[in-house]
């Protein structure tokens, strides 16, 4: 019967609908690097942004912070696409791979922010993005 | 490059073996912009033993990167159903596969015609002239309706779409408890039945088991069906297929009915539904 234990084990347990801490400060920090004009971002530069944002002492660990990433891009709440390999060898250094908040991402960050969740209401939608 | 230097990409290359390269190829590079990037600022503000931090950061994530890999090789097994499975398991559900399910239709077959065969039996008795054929024709019914469900599930599973299942219900425990004073009350009756020799004592147990029966195999296909996770679906229309083969199990001094039930049992029990998404 071993086949029909549950399929979530292992995956990080949540709430419907709810951001989890590293997810919401990701959105935050993408929104507000955003509204400065940078619409994508890298996975560095957002641990960056991060630390900077929260006064943290260390930036968010690899296996902590693309584990994330790749859960939240799953979710909707990000795209992803490489850099131009042309530009990163102009420059010297291994290619990126860019992130950008889509649509239902941008919801999801601006309902947290407004603490809907506390009416107990879902702070995003799934289903939205397919 | 100094061994601090190279636990990144060295860590990154250990849990990623075994991924699919695409996969595996997105990790590393990723994970060595980030170094590199991270590198490229320390020299930049001044940052000291950026190696070390790197170093750090890395470990720190290890639990998370371990996680990541069981989630990946789970995607994998989702896609590949016969990824895990040894040589003899390909062979059973190569056999199995192609046969399980006209065996069952055969049996589904087979309980209708009996529940005719009691029905007009001239000598029949009552009430088990009526009552017969309805059990048939309900367990005809089971594995039909097994059979359907089965196979919707499996081709979910086969498109790797899960939905997420809904949370427990307060009532699942009490309903249990409920379920179990029942048959608690009808294994009192057999006892009374046995040690009074009493019909109606033997009638009654056999009436509660056979209720209780029913409506928790009611309930918990109803559970299943409206849950979200298809390995419940699956489970409950394992389970209904199974029951459907009883009858023919009973009938052993025919044969080639038993045969087939026990065909359609090992089909189901020793493959399970992801070897088998074509029934």
């Amino acid at each position: 019967m071993g086949r029909y234990l549950p399929i979530s084990v292992g995956m990080v347990r949540r709430k419907p609908g709810e951001l989890l801490p590293l997810e919401y400060s990701i959105l935050d920090a993408a929104t507000s690097s955003s509204r400065g004009g940078d619409v994508e971002f890298h996975g560095f530069e957002i641990a960056r942004r991060i630390r900077d944002q929260e006064g943290a002492r260390r930036l968010t660990a690899h296996g902590t912070l693309y584990k994330a990433l790749g859960r939240m891009e799953t979710a909707g709440l990000l795209e992803s696409r490489w850099e131009d390999p042309d530009r990163a060898s102009a420059e010297g250094r291994p290619r990126r791979r860019l992130y950008s908040v889509t649509a239902l991402g941008a919801a999801a960050h601006a309902h947290a922010r407004s603490g809907a969740a506390e009416h107990g209401e879902p702070r995003w939608q799934p289903g939205l993005a397919t | 490059m100094p061994a601090m230097a190279r636990f990144p990409q060295w860590w990154t290359l250990r849990y990623t073996k075994g991924l699919p390269d695409d996969v595996r190829e997105r990790r590393l590079a990723e994970i060595a912009a980030d170094v590199d990037d991270q590198h490229r600022w320390a020299a930049a503000s001044g940052e000291a033993a950026p190696d070390r931090a790197v170093a750090w950061r890395t470990a720190r994530g290890m639990a998370s990167d371990l996680t990541w890999r069981r989630q990946q090789k789970a995607a994998m097994r989702t896609g590949d159903p016969l990824s895990d499975a040894s040589a003899g398991r390909r062979l059973w559900a190569a056999c199995t596969q192609a046969w399980f399910a006209p065996m069952a239709v055969l049996l589904a077959v087979f309980n209708v015609l009996a529940a005719i065969a009691v029905l007009t039996e001239d000598d029949g008795q009552m009430p088990g002239q009526v009552l017969g054929p309805i059990v048939m024709t309900l367990l005809a019914m089971s594995i039909v309706a097994g059979l359907l469900v089965r196979r919707r599930a499996a081709a979910t599973l086969a498109a790797g779409a899960t939905a997420p299942g809904r949370p427990r219900r307060r009532g699942t425990a009490f309903g249990a408890v409920v379920a179990l004073l029942v048959l608690l009350l009808a294994f009192a009756l057999l006892v009374v039945g046995v040690s009074t020799g009493g019909v109606p004592y033997f009638f009654a147990a056999l009436v509660t088991f056979g209720a209780t029966a029913a409506i928790a195999g009611c309930w918990m296909l109803v559970r299943a069906l409206r849950s979200g996770r298809v390995e419940h679906r699956i489970t409950v229309a394992e389970a209904m297929i199974i029951v459907g083969t009883l009858p023919a199990l009973g009938l052993f001094w025919m044969i080639v009915p038993a045969l087939l039930a026990v065909a359609v049992i090992a089909g189901v029990v020793g493959t399970g539904a992801r070897l088998r998404t074509s029934t």
